[in-house]
This record gives structure tokens, sequence and C-alpha cells, in this order.
């Protein structure tokens, strides 16, 4: 026979001793405080996504390599999310290095480019104007919603005060106890 | 569930599908493993000379292509000298 009383629980003659109710809470506390904690420094890492940064390489020179080796030098005109690309003034070598083309205009498919190379500064220009849209973003939402706080506070105040009145005369037991 | 997020704006090192080894900064990265490397360098290894550094600046590398992302330990980094390494260079992938 066991009998489970707070945690204790007792197998015939051995008492297995488990960890008791507020033991539990408090280091359910701990886990939660921890993982809230790393989430936070998780979201202050700022990332630059691939897809972000080609958006961003609009009008930007760059080189783009191809599974099969072959490399196109140009201007980016256009990308989207598969990074299919198009190119203007593209200089076309293949894989050896000893033929070239001139092109106009070039359409790249995603799913072919082994990797692309973009001129050094972009990063930097990109991660702040990032920043800056962010900064933007913050001011503007946290100027509305003080705004719409001040704005609001007296019409949902009344209709939760008398919302608030009813509930309580009907809930006898809710203030005078069990 | 294996994530990039913990070697972001680490240095790490990217091997390629088709051998190539490039160190670099990983500013970014996406679902797909595409990864985004600034301050990449290509390391060329070879049995009769040192490891070739080649500066390569910023680099936009597809997933598909990415076998393996390692984190260089900058420490380390710092002692190796490049060109007592003696090395074969990996070859391509072949399916």
């Amino acid at each position: 026979m066991s009998i489970e009383i707070a945690g204790e629980r007792r197998i015939s003659s051995r008492v297995v001793r488990r960890k008791g109710p507020r033991r539990v809470q408090q280091d359910q506390a701990d886990i939660l405080e921890a993982t809230l904690l790393a989430s936070f420094f998780l979201t202050t890492t700022v990332k630059m996504l691939p897809l972000s940064l080609l958006n961003a390489a609009q009008n930007k020179p760059m080189l783009v390599e191809l599974k099969n080796g072959e490399t196109f030098n140009g201007h980016l005109v256009n990308c989207d999310n598969f990074m299919n690309i198009t190119l203007r003034e593209v200089y076309q070598t293949n894989a050896e290095g000893d033929k070239f083309w001139q092109l106009k205009e070039c359409y790249i498919r995603g799913s072919t480019i082994k990797y692309l190379r973009v001129p050094e500064p972009l990063l930097d220009a990109v991660k702040d104007e990032q920043n800056r849209a962010r900064e933007a973003g913050r001011n503007a939402r946290g100027g509305h919603s003080g705004g719409g706080n001040r704005g609001g506070r007296g019409a949902p105040m009344r209709g939760r005060g008398g919302a608030r009145g009813a509930p309580m005369r009907g809930g006898r037991g809710r203030g005078r106890g069990m | 569930m294996a994530s990039l997020q913990g070697y972001v704006d680490h240095r790490v090192l990217l091997i390629l599908q088709d051998g190539r080894a490039i160190v670099g900064v990983m500013a970014g990265y996406d679902q797909k493993s595409n990864v985004v490397l600034s301050d990449s360098k290509e390391r060329v290894y070879s049995t009769e000379e040192g490891v070739e550094e080649i500066p390569l600046g910023l680099y936009l590398v597809k997933g598909d292509q990415i076998v393996l992302i390692g984190e260089l330990d900058e420490e380390a980094e710092k002692t190796v000298d490049l060109s007592a390494i003696r090395a074969e260079p990996l070859p391509a992938i072949r399916y």
C-alpha cells in the first residue's frame, strides 16, 4: 500500500522522499527566470538575415558563383525569397576562367547559386538601417500606446466598475470567506 | 534542435561542398542555413607550401552548399602559424 502525503511516498516500509510542492514551485520559478533571462539575451543579439542583406544590396555590385563554378559579376536589380536574382551589366566567366561573356541583363535561379560576394561596407550600412528602423518603430509605438491609454482610460473604467459591482453582489461567498 | 544562434558574431569555419574552407565572422543565418559571413578569408591548404589565406570580404553562402560550420577558438587561432601547416586540401563532395 502506498500513501502519498505532500510529496512523501511510503512504499511498504521504505520512505521515498520526494520534493515537497513548495520546493517544486521554487525550482519552476528559477527555471522560468533563467529561460526569461536567456530569451532576453537572445532577442537582444541583432541577427542579419541573409535575405535581408540581399534585399538591401539592390543596385550594388556583386559576384555570384554558381554551383557549376561559373561566376557572374554585376549589379543586383532584384531578388526574391528563393534568392532568384536579376543582374545588369554582367560579366560572366566559365568555371575554368578562360571564357568570358558580357550580358546586359541576366536572371539567375536561386537554387543554382553557391554563394554571393557583396561589398563589405554593406553589412554595417544594413545593420545601422535596421537599428534606426527599430528605434523609430519603438518610439512610434511608445508614443501611440501612451496616448491611447490616456484616452481610453475614462471609458473602459466605467464599464469595468459597473461589472465589478454586479459579480461581487452575486458572488456571496467570495469576499466573506470559504 | 540544433540552432546556429550560438555562433552569431563568432568567428567560424565554414566547409563547403566543393571542399573550400572559409573562416569569417557569422553575422546571420536563416532557416535554410544560408549564412552571412563578414571579414571572411578562404584558407587554401597545400602539401607543398603553408596555408594561403585569401581575403574575401562579405559573403552570403547558400545553405545547401554548406557541409560544416565550426566555431573557432580565437585564442588558439592566434598561436597557430599558418605558414608551417602542410595539409592535403579537402576534395569536393562526390555523390
